[in-house]
């Protein structure tokens, strides 16, 4: 019953937050194209903080050599990896009506998302071409802990080289949007956010299940070794 | 709504969050077979 729980949970914050980003009144300058915000930013937002979760439970295995902290790491390397894409996507794709084109790489914010995209792949690749858990663990943990420092120059690539990319548009001294828009794009962040933490409990927990397995299948080759069963002569 | 890039944009992100998630649903059911 509790593990239904989360992905209702999601599914029905996902639900409204669709419905409120497809019924609010169109932007004034942008028209409908403003409604991918919606997506676009939560999905950029969701990858920073599933990324920043990976560099915590790196520094969290270094520290303490637990492997749930490193399932922690890598699952949430994972699912920032996807809204990353997301991101990517859907700003190409308000890129094009908005600016003229899909991409340009002389932007820094577009550049340096692309580039972050592509180190936590390479993260995802140099866990998978590891099979010692420990060497593992500790390879990606340094990785983790490195690639984070990518998430505060992303964010702030906007001030620091300004380019096509506006800059942000909910700031502390306030939000460049009507009401209407502010409350689809927060009830759309809550979503992103609940379906994040969805995965995210579903992801480690599949990952114990795998290490299960793979201790299993251990102790049976472990078994076969020590103790051969020797034919009768 | 209907603007083409509108759509695909809300397309490929809700495609991928069900993709990963149909990929979760089935590993798990991999994994309790084995």
């Amino acid at each position: 019953m509790r593990r239904s729980i989360l992905p209702l949970l999601a599914l029905a914050t996902a639900g409204i937050g669709f419905w409120l980003a497809s019924t609010t009144a169109p932007d004034a300058v942008q028209g409908d194209y403003a409604r991918i915000f919606h997506v676009h930013v939560p999905s950029s937002w969701i990858a920073f903080v599933a990324f920043g979760i990976t560099a915590f439970g790196s520094l969290m295995w270094l520290w303490r050599r637990h492997q749930r902290w490193d399932r922690l790491a890598a699952g949430s390397a994972e699912i920032g990896v996807i809204f990353t894409a997301a991101s990517l996507l859907t700003g190409a794709l308000w890129g094009k009506p908005v600016w003229g084109t899909f991409w340009d790489w002389g932007d820094a914010r577009l550049a340096s998302t692309a580039l972050m995209f592509f180190v936590y792949l390479g993260y995802l690749a140099l866990r998978r071409a590891t099979l010692d858990p420990v060497a593992r663990a500790k390879r990606s943990a340094v990785l983790g802990m490195v690639a984070v420092v990518q998430v505060p120059l992303v964010y702030f690539s906007v001030n620091l080289w300004r380019s096509l990319h506006q800059t942000q548009t909910i700031r502390p001294d306030g939000a460049s949007m009507g009401s209407e828009m502010i409350r689809a794009f927060l009830v759309n962040l809550l979503a992103f956010n609940v379906v994040y933490v969805a995965l995210l409990v579903s992801r480690v927990r599949l990952a114990k299940e795998w290490e299960r397995r793979d201790a299993r299948e251990m102790a049976t080759a472990g078994a076969a070794v020590t103790a051969p069963r020797l034919e009768p002569t | 709504m209907t603007e083409p890039f509108v759509l695909v944009a809300y397309g490929a992100t809700y495609g991928l969050i069900v993709a990963y998630s149909v990929f979760l649903v089935l590993a798990h059911r991999r994994a309790r077979k084995r």
